[in-house]
């Protein structure tokens, strides 16, 4: 009897020990993969962290762009609690407007972005009054924001980046690929009360790679502050300023103004219009004309020019500025005192073929290569094209459109014995595009525009002890399909310091649409002196000769 | 009931227990150990990257505050100029002395 209640008893734990088997079996087994997932998906976080993009720094190291920690803040429609005072945080802590919030708020989601890239500082305390609030549903992302220390600082060149970190415009979209780099993953174990007790890395991901620039940030700034006073001071509409380093082709400077605000950006003030946008460049053409000219020794130092005005050519009167006539002029006073009419007749013994041949040679009518995108190549008709008037007027930088980057590029070639350099924003070799004249003549021609600073129309510019040269120009607007309307005007100045030695080429540019009276002598050709003085001020140059300042110590 | 000395089988069964008992009891609490600093390094490590989020924060506001455009601003309101060339001398030092 109790043999058999005994074994009543073990065979129905049999069956339960059986039972309970298969079931494992089904669990651990059949199901292994089911159940697998559901408890990953209950314990385990996979979380992406975005990788920080690469920053961008000067020539000295000085950060000018780069990622800052931010949230990305989201909620679940259906799980939020407390939606009220969700939108009152929002539009109390992020600034949203009450319809806006709610429409985030009160939408039929399981996801909906109530707001990107929101500063660290902001949204932890955003995050800290939902959670005192009893608000659930939020959902935290740890991003990256792009940062620039220095506000709106050489943004057209550095460019801007999207919420979603893709480079917008400027670097940032050129070299986009270098910059941004791979997410990092973590899993993370949690509790169910949602404590993490396991951490792990899946993939380490990669930061994006810095970029390093030829930029100086100190003559970036001097360029920048130049610009913002004398559009302030001026009529001017916008201004631009490059300094590059004639022997390197280095770009130290590439200063535009008015600039966007990176927090708030206005895309028309985007573009690095100095290597976008093209004009004519007026009479500062006149010192690569007479380089030309004194290159192929079709004019010589003593030689005197017929300087009345005006000039007939083809039947079309060619004026000297406010239609002033000169009493024979030597190449080095013509150039000083900007005379149209000697230029003409010297534009008249190169020849349109040798004149375009020599504009070719300085790179106009073609991009330089700088790495900035959307570069402009600018305008040079091909010389079987040109009209007589065409190549008089070109003689003074009219019928011919280029970019403030080429037109210091061949200013450059001018301070580099004629050797023409490809402008560079990265640090690289030298890279040489050719030979635009002999160094013999280039040293000839510099020293015309050193005089022409010192004592001609460039005189604003001389800064004592720093032997500035370069030539200023004044130049109607043609605008496509009106032509030169009245009221538009560039002003330029193209120089460089010591004019014997180079070590800076400067080209600064202004343009109006607002008035006649719009002279270079008073808006780019002062603004070099400033920059240039400035740039001693603050200790980024010294004078060539320590002693043309006289001593102390 | 045992009656007299246990004999010695009964003392080795005993130490095997006591044996079995420890090790189970060290891998328990090894294991617990381990966990827990698990979930420590874990919870650390979470820490660590706020850290150096917040860092990265502080660092930029430091740079904006030392940008050219607000140390002019600063400067300004302290009531300084920008130095002109004629309040600087340049000063050559014999041999670097």
């Amino acid at each position: 009897m109790e043999i058999r209640r005994a074994l009543l008893v073990f065979i129905v734990l049999g069956i339960g020990a059986v039972a309970v088997l298969a079931r494992l079996f089904q669990l651990q087994i059949l199901e292994h993969q089911k159940w697998e997932v559901l408890a990953q998906n209950i314990q385990e976080d996979l979380v992406e962290v975005p990788s920080r993009r690469g920053t961008i720094y000067d020539r000295n190291g000085v950060p000018l762009a780069y990622d800052v920690p931010a949230y990305s803040i989201a909620v679940d429609n259906f799980r939020v609690t407390n939606p009220e005072m969700l939108v009152r945080l929002l539009q109390e802590e992020l600034g949203m407007t009450e319809e806006e919030a709610e429409a985030r708020v009160y939408r039929q989601s399981y996801f909906t972005w109530l707001a990107r890239n929101v500063d660290l500082d902001k949204a932890e305390r955003f995050r800290a009054l939902a959670q005192a609030q009893r608000i659930r549903g939020l959902l935290f992302f740890p991003t990256w924001k792009r940062a620039y220390p220095y506000g709106s600082l050489a943004i057209e060149v550095l460019g801007l980046v999207g919420v979603d970190g893709d480079g917008l415009s400027g670097l940032e979209w050129q070299f986009d690929s270098i910059l941004r780099g791979r997410p990092r993953v973590l899993r993370i174990l949690r509790a169910a009360d949602g404590t993490p007790y396991d951490l792990w890395e899946e993939s380490p991901g990669e930061p994006g790679r810095d970029l390093y620039l030829t930029l100086d940030v100190r003559m970036q700034w001097i360029c920048e502050s130049e610009l913002d006073e004398t559009l302030r001071t001026t009529p001017a509409d916008r201004g631009c300023a490059v300094v590059l380093n004639p022997k390197t082709g280095e770009v130290l400077a590439l200063a535009h103004s008015p600039r966007c605000d990176p927090k708030n950006p206005d895309i028309a003030l985007l573009r690095p219009w100095a290597v976008t946008d093209v004009f004519e460049p007026g009479s500062t053409f006149k010192g690569l004309v007479a380089l030309a000219a004194w290159d192929l020794g079709l004019v010589t130092e003593t030689e005197y020019f017929e300087a009345s005005s005006p000039r007939i050519v083809a039947g079309v009167a060619i004026k000297n500025a406010n239609n002033k006539s000169y009493p024979p002029l030597r190449l080095r006073d013509a150039l000083a005192r900007s005379v149209n009419t000697v230029l003409v007749q010297i534009a008249q013994r190169l020849g349109a073929a040798n004149l375009y041949e020599y504009f070719h040679r300085m790179g106009f009518g073609q991009p330089t290569g700088i790495e900035l995108p959307g570069e402009a190549r600018g305008i040079l008709r091909p010389a079987e094209q040109w009209t007589e008037v065409d190549l008089a007027v070109s003689s003074f930088g009219q019928g011919v459109g280029v970019t403030a980057i080429q037109l210091a590029a061949a200013y450059a070639a001018l301070c580099n014995e004629g050797i023409l350099l490809r402008p560079h924003l990265l640090p690289a070799e030298p890279e040489i595009q050719g030979t635009i004249a002999k160094p013999s003549s280039c040293q000839k021609i510099r020293e015309f525009l050193g005089y022409a600073v010192n004592t001609g129309t460039g005189s604003p510019a001389h800064v004592p002890g720093f032997k500035v040269g370069g030539k200023s120009g004044t130049a109607q607007i043609a605008i496509p399909g009106r032509g030169y309307v009245p009221g538009h005007v560039t002003t330029a100045m193209a120089a460089f310091f010591p004019w014997d030695k180079p070590q800076y080429t400067i080209v600064v540019i202004y343009q109006t649409s607002k008035t006649d009276d719009f002279w270079s002598g008073t808006t780019a050709v002062p603004s070099v002196g400033r920059i240039v003085r400035a740039m001693a001020a603050s200790g980024v140059i010294y004078p060539p000769e320590i002693t043309a300042l006289g001593r102390s110590g | 009931m045992l009656h007299g000395r246990p004999n010695a089988a009964f003392w080795t069964w005993v130490l095997l227990g006591v044996l079995i008992a420890g090790l189970a009891f060290l891998y328990l609490w090894q294991g617990t150990l381990l966990a827990r600093l698990r979930a420590e390094r874990a919870e650390l490590t979470l820490t660590l990257e706020k850290l150096v989020r917040e860092k990265l924060l502080l660092e930029h506001r430091l740079r904006e505050e030392y940008s050219p455009n607000v140390l002019a601003e600063r400067a300004r309101a302290l009531g300084m100029g920008p130095a002109d060339l004629s309040r600087i001398h340049y000063m050559e030092i014999e041999n670097g002395n």
